[in-house]
C-alpha cells in the first residue's frame, strides 16, 4: 500500500470511528459557542483527536465523552480567542412557537449568571443530552458531583430566570 | 425547583429536535503521512478496546439490572426509608434556616413546616445560605450585577422575625459556596473571581469579629471546591478539589487556615480518591472526619484511609450535608432538591423541598 493509500485507509477508519458521534459534537459546540462556530470548532476538535487518537484509552471512556471533552476544551479556547464572553443565542426563532422562544430566550440570559462548570454540566445532560454519568465522563469527574453541580446551577437558574423574565 | 429540572428538559428537548444537522467536517485536512502510518498500526488496538466497549454497552442496555441503574445511566430514587410520624422528630435542632424562592425562612426541624416570611429584600436572591447551628443566625450571599458578593447576617428575634445586617463584601467574585465556623466567628466563602477567563475557585476567609478577610488561590487551570465544612476546632477547613474538565480526579483536603500561606492546594491530597465513591462528599459526623459512600457513612483517616461504618440508611443520591453542632444530626438534600434530616439511624424525610438548607 502506498503512503497515500495508507493515509486514506486511515483516515477512513477514524471517520467510521467518528462518524456516530459529530451530532453530539456538533451539539455541544454549537451551545457552548455558536451556530456559525460549530463546525469551526468540531473540526478542530477531530483535528486534536486525530492527533492524539493514540492516547485515547477505552477502559478510561466511551469514545464519545472522549471526543467531546476534546470538543468543551476546543470551545474554551474559541472563546478566548474570540473574546466571546458567553456563547451566542441559540434558538432556532424561525421554526419556534412564540411563547416558546421567549422561556427559550429567558433561560438562555439566565444561563449566562453560571458558573463554567455549571453551564458545561447543564448543556451537557439537558441540551445534548447526556445521561448524568456521561456527563461525568465527559467532565472527566465523578456522578456525585455532576449531580452537585447540577443542582447548584439549577438553584442558581430559578431566581435569575426570575429576574431575566 | 423540579419545575426547574423539568423546565431544562423541555427546553433542552425541543432545542434538540431543531438541532440536527451534521457538521461539514474537512477529513482530507486530517493528516500528516507520520500520523498515518502510526495510526494505522493502532487501529487494531483501538478497534478491539471499541469492541470491548460496544459489548459493555450492549449488555448495559439489555440487562440495567445487573449494574443496577437503568440505561441511561440514571440511579433510580431511593424511596424514603421512613415517613413522618405524628409530631415529628423529637431529638436534635428544633429549628433550622431555609432558602425559598422568596428569600430565607425559619422551618419547624420537628415537622417541616416554615414559621413563614422573607426576611430578604425584595428583588435581592440569595445563592447560598449557611445557618448557625442554633437557629439564630443565618449568612446568605447575593452577587450584584457588578460581580460583587455581599453577605448577609439574618438574626431572628422571634420564629416569625427577622433583622438582616450586611456580614461582610467581597469584590470582583461570585459566590459559589460558604460554611460558618461552629463558633461562629469565622465565614468560609468560595468564589468565582469575576474578569478571568477561569472558573477556578478561590477560597475567602471572613473573620466576622474583625471583619479582616484572607483569601487562598489555588490551581492556574479548571478546578472548583465542593463540600465546604469547618472541623470542629474552628481552625481546620475540609472540601473536596475537583479538577473538572481538565483531567484528575476528586479528592478531599484539609486546610489549616491558622498556618500562613496563600495556596489552598498546597495541602497534600488525601490518598482517598472520592470519584470512586460516588457522591464526592466529605464531613465532620460526630467530631471526625468521615466521607459519604453510597448509603453510608465511613470514618475518613486524615491521612484518607476509609475506616470503619459511621451511620447506615442514607438516600442514594444525596448531594450536600449539613451537620449541627454535635455532628450527628445531618440535614441531607437530594440530586432532586428532596431534603431529609438523618438522626442517630433515623432517616426522616421533610414534606417541602428547599433550595437549600441549613441548621
Amino acid at each position: 500500500m502506498t503512503a497515500d493509500a495508507g493515509d486514506a485507509h486511515a483516515v477512513g477508519d477514524f471517520r467510521e470511528w467518528v462518524q456516530p458521534h459529530l451530532l453530539a459534537m456538533a451539539r455541544l459546540a454549537t451551545r457552548l459557542t455558536s451556530a456559525d462556530d460549530s463546525d469551526d470548532v468540531v473540526q478542530e476538535a477531530l483535528v486534536r483527536a486525530w492527533r492524539r487518537r493514540e492516547s485515547y484509552d477505552a477502559s478510561r471512556g466511551s469514545a464519545q465523552s472522549w471526543l467531546l471533552a476534546i470538543v468543551a476544551d476546543r470551545c474554551r479556547r474559541h472563546r478566548t480567542r474570540a473574546r466571546h464572553p458567553e456563547p451566542a443565542e441559540l434558538l432556532d426563532i424561525a421554526s419556534a412557537p412564540a411563547s416558546d422562544v421567549d422561556r427559550s430566550l429567558d433561560i438562555e440570559r439566565a444561563m449566562s449568571r453560571l458558573s463554567r462548570r455549571q453551564r458545561l454540566a447543564v448543556e451537557l445532560h439537558y441540551y445534548v443530552g447526556l445521561s448524568v454519568a456521561e456527563a461525568a465522563a465527559v467532565m472527566r469527574c465523578s456522578e456525585g458531583t455532576v449531580k452537585s453541580t447540577l443542582s447548584d446551577a439549577r438553584k442558581r437558574l430559578l431566581p435569575a430566570l426570575q429576574e431575566v423574565s | 425547583m423540579n419545575d426547574m429540572d423539568e423546565l431544562l428538559r423541555r427546553d433542552g428537548a425541543q432545542w434538540r429536535a431543531t438541532a440536527t444537522s451534521v457538521p461539514r467536517v474537512d477529513w482530507a485536512a486530517l493528516p500528516g503521512r507520520r500520523d498515518a502510518r502510526r495510526f494505522a498500526s493502532s487501529w487494531l488496538m483501538v478497534t478491539v478496546a471499541g469492541a470491548t466497549a460496544a459489548v459493555v454497552v450492549v449488555l448495559a442496555v439489555l440487562a440495567p439490572s445487573w449494574i443496577g441503574r437503568g440505561a441511561t445511566g440514571h440511579k433510580p430514587l431511593p424511596a424514603p426509608a421512613h415517613q413522618p410520624t405524628p409530631g415529628g422528630v423529637q431529638t436534635g435542632p428544633a429549628s433550622f434556616v431555609a432558602l425559598t424562592d422568596a428569600g430565607i425562612t425559619l422551618v419547624n426541624a420537628r415537622t417541616g413546616d416554615s414559621y413563614g416570611g422573607s426576611v430578604t429584600e425584595s428583588g435581592r436572591h440569595a445563592t447560598t445560605l449557611a445557618g448557625s447551628n442554633d437557629g439564630n443566625l443565618a449568612y446568605a450571599t447575593f452577587t450584584h450585577p457588578k460581580c460583587e458578593v455581599a453577605v448577609d447576617r439574618q438574626r431572628w428575634m422571634t420564629p416569625y422575625n427577622a433583622e438582616g445586617t450586611q456580614a461582610a463584601t467581597i469584590s470582583g467574585a461570585k459566590a459559589d459556596g460558604i460554611a460558618v465556623s461552629p463558633d461562629g466567628h469565622l465565614l468560609a466563602i468560595s468564589v468565582v473571581p469575576c474578569g478571568k477567563n477561569t472558573s477556578v475557585d478561590d477560597l475567602v476567609v471572613v473573620n466576622l469579629d474583625t471583619h479582616q478577610q484572607r483569601r487562598w488561590t489555588g490551581y492556574p487551570d479548571v478546578s472548583f471546591l465542593s463540600a465546604l465544612q469547618w472541623a470542629p476546632d474552628n481552625e481546620t477547613l475540609s472540601y473536596v478539589v475537583n479538577p473538572c474538565c481538565g483531567g484528575g480526579t476528586d479528592n478531599p483536603r484539609l486546610l489549616d487556615t491558622s498556618a500562613p500561606g496563600t495556596s489552598y492546594v498546597k495541602p497534600k491530597p488525601l490518598a482517598v480518591d472520592v470519584s470512586r465513591i460516588g457522591s464526592g462528599l466529605v464531613l465532620w459526623y460526630g467530631g471526625q472526619f468521615a466521607v459519604v459512600q453510597g448509603t453510608e457513612i465511613h470514618a475518613l483517616s486524615k491521612a484518607g484511609v476509609v475506616g470503619a461504618v459511621l451511620a447506615k440508611g442514607l438516600p442514594a443520591d444525596v448531594v450536600s450535608v449539613d451537620t449541627d453542632s454535635t455532628g450527628l444530626h445531618l440535614l441531607l438534600v437530594t440530586s432532586q432538591n428532596r431534603l431529609f434530616r438523618y438522626d442517630a439511624g433515623t432517616l426522616t424525610p421533610l414534606p417541602r423541598n428547599w433550595i437549600d438548607a441549613s441548621w
